[in-house]
């Protein structure tokens, strides 16, 4: 009996250890989505340790000296994508603020500007913190910078907020000049996962969000707004299910978004200006609808005027969105069966003359389709998936992959040309 | 995908995250409610389970006076053949009495995916990371109403219960533990059965007071939902219990149980386990079959009673 008894207690323990367990590993933000970003000659490549490393992209040689943040900092997990612009790097990463990945939801996000060359910060600060989660990518446009949150504390009636950071380097600015850096921030009813999306011309930005709602926010600058920034809000629209990818436009005034029914939705923007070229209303008709199998997640990519996007189920699919006769159609479908989900989405390229799309699975490979056909041609060789998006450049396919290595491949014959093991810091196979 | 896999998934993560949902649904999309009428279910589903596990409990109880001679009898002798016989003795004695030496183990096997999977399934439906929500996908069945509710309120009684119990704030990072731990003991105390074995007794009274304390402790830094679910797992345990101990005629009455008498010497608890033993042996194999008879018997004079009554009317 007593060793019956010592059994029992040995499997409650047993019980306890594995659940609470899985519950910690469901609670830690491990990020790794963040795609490579690549200039005229390096490659920048977030790790899984939250740093930032650089390697050459012609030998694929990390430079050593540099490293964001340097020595054992770290800034939390990364999800959403870099941008370069003018030899800086931008960027947002999440943490719990003290050199460690978020373990629940109360963590913030800094956002950074590095000097591609030196590694360095632009701005006093080493990075701008800001509350909340940023999974979508940064947005950048007249030296602000435009990112969208979700908004870790739930009793915070608001589901997100977009932030307007001054992207100004500090270099050349006096005590006396320096500002604060956020300008502006807006609560926006939903919690945002996507990018939002900038129309440059007519200067507003399209966000979409849990809650299934779709904000238009004016960037113009009028002394209105400066009183009171929440009047840059012109449209809040809600729709029935949560939008998570980023909304894309598909001509002048028209625009697309998926979301997490599967349904693929397009609708016009009617805008009237102010006197003052500030929006003064926004008219909002959904004219197209489709309904796909799974979550639309990831962005829908345009490619040679067609639209491609994969649901996490698995689904690939090109489309045809034809805005003057208001007609989505498939062109082809297909069902990719691979291990995981596909939560990067796809990339496209070509390579002689031939059009091919790529999609990575998170505990599988990278298929490869052919983009006329539809038909698999075939795989990039991973052991244990990938999360972020591969990126295409000069006949190579460049990919960080959850083991924490990054790897480049040939398109031409998908042998491996680099491997780099971000944790080690050395090389792989 | 491996068997092992498909088959949590399948059976165990999606019919549970499912049914949280669709609770979570009916209940005014409270998220805490949805929780505790969700263990509170499960917990009733797998009374049968309890009757089990408490039967092969008290057999054992009841064979431990044998066991013990047995054990006294090849004491001395080390040799293989009186190993090999005792050990014969001993699964004869167990065949004999009906009694498997790890049944009482096999229901709690047969609990531990249940367990581990409603643990997981709270945290697979309000995903606190962009990771968990991707992978909800997987799990929600495609007729599941509640994908336009995505992402769930996961907020209860004023705390997120996606946080940790300490970043819950004033009262209730002292309070939770605090009811963690009670209700940890209540259910252990009204699930332990006296040994006959004083060291074991000894180590039981350990672990009842170490186990409570020591999940009042961690509960500090678990999800607020999971401190919830553990509550009312513990509170609808101590009421199951009891009810399969009334069942079962256990005589193991809930002053006895909350009772927190020290140990005597080994000989008295030695007597006093063995005339417990007795009692529950024979409310249980004899007491229950002599009560069906006589239930039989007195059905029959009933219903003899009645024929006379309507062939003299």
């Amino acid at each position: 009996m007593s060793t019956v008894k010592r059994n029992r207690i040995l499997v409650v323990l047993i019980i306890f250890a594995f659940s609470i367990f899985g519950c910690m590993n469901d609670m830690e933000h491990k990020g790794n989505w963040t795609s490579p970003k690549l200039d005229e000659n390096f490659i920048y490549v977030p790790s899984d340790e939250g740093v930032l490393h650089k390697f050459s992209k012609i030998n694929g040689s990390k430079e050593s000296s540099w490293q964001f943040p340097l020595g054992d900092s770290s800034l939390g997990s990364f999800y959403g994508e870099m941008i370069i612009d003018k030899e800086i790097l931008y960027g947002a990463a999440y943490g719990n603020g003290e050199d460690k990945r978020c373990q629940n939801r109360k963590c913030i996000s800094s956002v950074f500007a590095i000097d591609a060359n030196t590694g360095q910060s632009v701005w006093m600060e080493e990075s701008i913190k800001i509350d909340g989660s940023v999974i979508g990518g940064l947005i950048l446009h007249k030296d602000i910078i435009y990112v969208a949150t979700s908004e870790n504390d739930k009793s915070d009636s608001a589901g997100g907020y977009l932030y307007a950071i001054d992207a100004k380097s500090d270099s050349d600015r006096t005590l006396n000049e320096l500002t604060q850096k956020i300008l502006w921030r807006i609560p926006l009813p939903g919690e945002i996962y996507g990018t939002p999306l900038l129309n440059s011309e007519k200067e507003f930005l399209i966000v979409g969000g849990l809650s299934g709602d779709i904000s238009i926010i004016d960037l113009n600058n009028t002394q209105a707004y400066e009183t009171n920034p929440l009047s840059r809000i012109k449209l809040s629209q809600i729709t029935n299910y949560p939008i998570i990818s980023s909304i894309i436009k598909v001509s002048e005034d028209s625009y697309c978004f998926g979301n997490i029914k599967g349904q693929l939705k397009c609708f016009n923007l009617e805008i009237q200006y102010k006197n003052n070229s500030s929006i003064g209303s926004v008219n909002f008709q959904i004219w197209g609808e489709l309904l796909l199998d799974g979550w639309i997640w990831s962005d829908i990519r345009e490619f040679n005027n067609y639209y491609y996007l994969v649901t996490l189920s698995g689904w690939l699919y090109k489309i045809q969105v034809d805005e003057n006769r208001e007609e989505i159609k498939i062109e082809w479908e297909k069902e990719l069966k691979l291990d995981g989900k596909p939560v990067a989405g796809l990339t496209t390229y070509t390579y002689r003359n031939q059009d091919f799309i790529a999609v990575p699975f998170d505990k599988d490979k990278i298929a490869i389709i052919d983009n006329v056909s539809g038909a698999t041609l075939g795989e990039y060789p991973l052991k244990n998936g990938v999360q972020s998006l591969p990126i295409v450049n000069d006949n190579l396919i460049f990919v960080i992959d959850r083991d924490n290595k990054f790897r480049s491949f040939s398109v031409a014959d998908r042998s491996q040309i680099i491997c780099f093991d971000m944790k080690d810091m050395k090389g792989c196979d | 995908m491996n068997i092992f896999s498909i088959f949590w998934n399948f059976v165990i993560m999606k019919p549970m995250v499912n049914l949280l949902t669709i609770l979570y649904s009916l209940f005014s999309d409270n998220f805490g409610l949805s929780i505790i009428v969700f263990t509170v279910l499960i917990r009733i589903l797998m009374i049968p389970l309890s009757f089990r596990q408490v039967k092969q409990m008290i057999g054992m109880q009841s064979i431990q006076p044998k066991l013990k001679q047995i054990q006294a009898k090849y004491k001395d002798r080390k040799d293989k053949e009186s190993r090999q016989k005792m050990s014969q003795e001993t699964m004869s004695l167990y065949r004999q009495s009906g009694v498997n030496p790890v049944g009482c183990l096999g229901p709690m096997i047969i609990q531990l995916p249940i367990w581990i999977g409603l643990y997981r399934a709270i945290f697979k439906v309000v995903p606190p990371t962009p990771e968990g929500l991707a992978n909800l996908s997987s799990y929600l069945y495609s007729w599941n109403p509640v994908i336009n509710k995505i992402p769930l309120d996961s907020f209860f009684l004023g705390i997120d219960l996606v946080n940790p119990v300490q970043q819950a704030g004033g009262l209730f990072a002292v309070l939770l533990p605090l009811i963690v731990a009670v209700t940890t003991f209540s259910q252990q105390k009204v699930s332990m059965m006296k040994s006959s074995d004083a060291r074991q007794e000894q180590t039981n009274k350990m672990m009842l007071w170490m186990m409570p304390i020591m999940f009042g402790f961690f509960t500090l830094s678990f999800p607020a939902g999971l401190a919830t679910y553990i509550i009312f797992s513990n509170i609808a345990g101590f009421f199951i219990q009891i009810y399969v101990l009334k069942k079962l005629k256990v005589k193991h009455s809930l002053r006895e149980m909350l009772s927190f008498k020290t140990s005597k010497s080994e000989d008295d608890d030695l007597k006093q386990n063995e005339s417990f033993d007795v009692q529950v042996k024979e409310e249980n194999y004899e007491h229950t079959t002599i009560s069906r008879k006589n239930r039989r018997r007195s059905n029959k004079a009933r219903s003899r009673r009645i024929k006379g009554k309507s062939r003299r009317s």
